[in-house]
């Protein structure tokens, strides 16, 4: 290697903080993290809130095995957004994109499967109903969602705004999953609604801290 | 992973593991060999030489912040040019919003394609790559001209390795159509 020299203020601004550093975890050891912090929140659901889940004309395998899976989508969610927080280790932004597709079809497809008319309801009761299940998602998704984007941010995120975005939406399928055991509703309208709109809010959410992050990134820079 | 990388990349992880443990000489050596590579690389955003070594100081001070990042012993390329394209991302969208530092003029070491080099003189070919849209120039300027595996062209644009070879194949095939139509009246 034939030694090029170095600008004085680069050289300057290297010898001043040139300390050992320990290089970050791979994606998936950071995962586990998300996935131990996910466990404990559905496990206190499962063992300390009345579980009084309106499960429709699914059987119960059914129901659990969804729930289960939906924990799964979502932690594969939190991985690629952890990999998309290291340069160079993001996956293509078709698999991205098309990863989230897949996201909000499951969740569909699952309202449509647990599909029953639970209950007969006034507007104000669908209101007081949906408004519980929204602040319900949104602490459920807070652990998952925090310990995500910060383990996102502490890195270099190049595509912040994806990553924050799959990040969210990872962290509102786990919440979800166990929203599902306290929800009393499997109302079609109830789910689509309020449900999902949740999960839109905690994916703007995770986008909006990619945004912040780049725009107090850039302010630095300047 | 160790046994799959390429010669280059031997030598370079040893370097980012030294500098990640401290040494001052392994980012010297890291520097000196990646210098010339990332003001080509820099240079298909700016196409500007000035600002090309301004954002070269600025990337391997982003590489500096970051290097707790890369984790041995993934490839380092992919790591680093994932980075410059993201400080020089980050200019241009500061630009747009201060129009005053836009400044065109040309960059007198920009290589030419070893596919097309025979086709016709330098200077044609240089001026024929500049015209290219800015993603085609950069799939060809990171495949043709700085080595990289379309796979690692994928990783560092966040594509896949086809997406990021049918992009150079039209782009190569945008360059010789171009060719085709300046040689015609003649």
């Amino acid at each position: 290697v034939s030694e090029k020299k170095i600008p004085d203020s680069l050289c300057r601004a290297i010898e001043e903080d040139l300390q050992p550093v320990r290089p970050i975890a791979g994606p998936w050891y950071r995962m586990l993290a998300v996935a131990v912090v996910a466990t404990a929140v559905f496990t206190a659901v499962v063992v300390r809130a009345e579980l009084v889940a309106d499960r429709g004309p699914m059987p119960e395998w059914a129901f659990w095995a969804s729930l289960c899976l939906q924990l799964l989508y979502g932690l594969f969610l939190v991985l690629l957004s952890l990999r998309e927080s290291v340069p160079g280790l993001g996956a293509p932004v078709g698999l991205a994109v098309t990863a989230i597709g897949v996201a909000w079809t499951l969740q569909v497809l699952a309202a449509l499967a647990t599909y029953g008319d639970s209950t007969a309801m006034t507007a104000s009761d669908c209101l007081r109903f949906g408004m519980d299940c929204m602040r319900n998602e949104g602490a459920l998704a807070l652990p998952a969602l925090v310990l995500t984007l910060w383990l996102v941010f502490r890195a270099l995120p190049v595509r912040p705004v994806m990553a924050g975005f799959l990040g969210g939406t990872g962290a509102a399928l786990i919440a979800d999953a166990a929203n599902h055991l306290i929800c009393p509703l499997s109302n079609l309208r109830h789910v689509l609604i309020w449900h999902l709109g949740a999960m839109l809010i905690l994916s703007l959410v995770g986008a909006g801290a990619g945004c912040a992050w780049r725009l107090a990134k850039g302010r630095r820079r300047t | 992973v160790t046994a799959e990388l390429s010669a280059e990349e031997q030598r370079l992880v040893p370097l980012m593991v030294g500098y990640q443990n401290g040494s001052m000489d392994d980012f010297a050596s890291l520097y000196a060999a990646l210098e010339r590579p990332l003001s080509r690389y820099l240079w298909t955003f700016v196409r500007n030489q000035a600002i090309a070594e301004e954002l070269l100081q600025d990337t391997f001070l982003q590489l500096h912040r970051a290097r707790h990042t890369y984790t041995p012993p993934r490839p380092v390329k992919p790591w680093i040019y994932a980075i410059t394209r993201h400080v020089a991302l980050m200019h241009l969208r500061s630009r747009r919003r201060r129009p005053e530092f836009t400044v065109e003029e040309r960059f007198p070491e920009v290589p030419v394609l070893p596919e097309v080099g025979t086709l016709a003189d330098e200077s044609v070919l240089q001026r024929l790559l500049a015209m290219l849209p800015r993603p085609a120039q950069e799939v060809l300027v990171l495949h043709h001209m700085l080595g990289l595996s379309f796979e690692e062209v994928g990783r560092v644009i966040g594509v896949s390795a086809g997406a990021a070879k049918v992009r150079a194949h039209r782009a190569l095939k945008a360059i010789r159509q171009n060719l085709a139509e300046e040689e015609e009246p003649s």
